[in-house]
């Protein structure tokens, strides 16, 4: 990723089915793409939150917890802010200073290896279509 | 091209987030805007850290020094530089003043 502030755009499709997320879990991953993701970038490939799958997609992995999203979010946890267990699979391009969402998953409701694999493909589909745009 | 790319399906997370948070129950609405008021605390002491440190470095001193003309600890002022720490006020208005700073308030 070249210097400078990310910008960040999301896909219909990763759209469409980040809307089918359980709603607490929608609010941490928004958090977890706003204060990970886009500070940290693909610096975060040196830990287990960031994972080449190939042909330019990477898959940020929030989990395991909404505790560990505020911890490495770096605001510290208090009691009113919820806990709770989650495994959410955000499959993602850098394109120079773009950060661009192809899609995601829960994996802890979907653990199954063919929802991964069906979701890597579509998403590796949706990086097609975002590069026929230039 | 954000533009070019918003007519092929392409939202930016800002817009994105804010038609999201519309749709949201009151509970889910009210543990974003909590979490929001988290982040913008960080961003708050990312920045204060970062001027006490220019500053600091301006003046050339070191953080050693800064500690003691501001009687506190060493630790507390990397701490505070790197935006890990959650400063009091008392200990905000000791570095500013080492500093020949002021904290001002203005409107967003």
């Amino acid at each position: 990723m070249k210097d400078g502030p990310a910008k960040l755009l999301e896909s219909s499709r990763y759209r469409k089915q980040f809307a089918g997320l359980r709603e607490p879990a929608q609010v941490i991953v928004k958090v977890a793409i706003q204060t990970i993701l886009m500070e940290q970038g693909m610096a975060l490939a040196t830990g287990n939150w960031l994972k080449y799958i190939g042909d330019g997609v990477w898959e940020f992995r929030v989990g395991k917890s909404a505790k560990a999203v505020y911890s490495k979010g770096g605001f510290p946890f208090n009691t009113r802010m919820p806990d709770f267990l989650l495994l959410i699979r955000v499959f993602c391009a850098f394109e120079g200073n773009l950060i661009v969402l192809l899609g995601c998953y829960d994996k802890q409701r979907f653990s199954g290896g063919k929802r991964q694999a069906s979701a890597i493909v579509s998403a590796k589909n949706e990086l097609l279509t975002f590069r026929e745009g230039f | 091209m954000i533009t070019f790319m918003e007519s092929r399906g392409y939202v930016s997370f800002e817009d994105a987030t804010a038609e999201r948070v519309k749709n949201w129950s009151p509970e889910a609405r009210e543990l974003w805007d909590q979490l929001q008021l988290e982040v913008e605390a960080k961003n708050f002491r990312k920045v204060f850290g970062q001027t006490i440190c220019q500053r600091r470095e301006a003046l050339g001193l070191s953080q050693r020094e800064l500690a003691t003309l501001a009687t506190v600890s060493q630790r507390d002022v990397s701490h505070i530089e790197q935006g890990k720490a959650n400063p009091t006020v008392t200990t905000q208005i000791k570095l500013l003043s080492a500093l020949g700073l002021k904290l001002a308030i203005e409107a967003k």
